[in-house]
């Protein structure tokens, strides 16, 4: 398997558990564990995805990806297309 | 036990014989042109009762006064009249005429009887009732437990189970 999909999958897998705490933070913004589970897990999820735009081109577009120059958005393969 | 209040009533019911006689020898027309020269519907209570008397609004002013009896226990009409005079024949009544007004004299009894239905409904039956627990930040799954679970409490994990030959085949 290619390193890029594991690298993939664990941007995935932090996502997911960023969006569940998120709606659980929206019913209870107070509490403290999970702020900080919050904090820790979006943490990763920024480095993640970091490391995955520095070697294999960006996730996202609209400014919030890293990326080299616009031109990368467009001539390298999608995401998709990296994970099988 | 009628001291003042019993003095009250008679001059009262003095003067309501008064109003009373008088009201005998006058014609409906005659209240009706009274009170539109003088334009005071509800002068007084004393003049209300008479010159409505034979109008719907009397019927109004004798469910009142029902209501009254059930208010107070099923005490006498008098009773309630000596007793509750300040409060009610000057205050209460006027409330209750023009709230009556509202409530009768523009709508239908049909929509009296529906509203009075819809009443008795809401005090006597409820539609559902919530009850709910707060969530609490506890038995978590990890990141890839999760992932796969599709939640990260493991309180709502709830994985649909594949279903018996038997049921699928009905």
């Amino acid at each position: 398997m290619c390193p890029c999909n594991d690298l993939l999958k664990n941007i995935m897998m932090y996502q997911f558990c960023a969006i569940d705490l998120n709606l659980f933070l929206d019913n209870f913004p107070d509490d403290k564990n999970a702020r900080e589970d919050y904090n820790k897990v979006s943490c990763k999820l920024t480095s993640l995805v970091h490391d995955y735009e520095k070697t294999h081109g960006p996730l996202t577009n609209f400014g919030s990806a890293f990326i080299e120059n616009p031109k990368a958005w467009v001539d390298q393969p999608w995401p998709w297309e990296n994970y099988e | 036990m009628y001291r003042q209040d019993d003095c009250i009533c008679n001059e009262h019911d003095d003067d309501t014989s008064e109003i009373r006689n008088d009201h005998m020898h006058k014609s409906p027309e005659d209240y009706m042109s009274q009170s539109e020269d003088d334009d005071i519907m509800y002068k007084s209570h004393e003049d209300h009762m008479i010159k409505s008397k034979e109008s719907p609004m009397y019927k109004l002013h004798e469910d009142y006064m029902i209501k009254s009896k059930e208010d107070h226990m099923y005490k006498s009409h008098d009773d309630c009249m000596s007793k509750s005079k300040e409060d009610h024949m000057y205050k209460s009544h006027d409330d209750c005429m023009s709230k009556s007004k509202e409530d009768h004299m523009y709508k239908s009894p049909e929509d009296c009887m529906c509203k009075k239905h819809a009443e008795h409904m809401s005090h006597s039956k409820e539609y559902a009732r919530a009850y709910i627990l707060p969530q609490k930040y506890e038995n978590l799954f990890s990141c890839k437990e999760g992932f796969f679970a599709g939640t990260i409490f493991k309180d709502l994990y709830r994985p649909y189970h594949d279903c018996k030959k038997n049921k699928c085949e009905r």
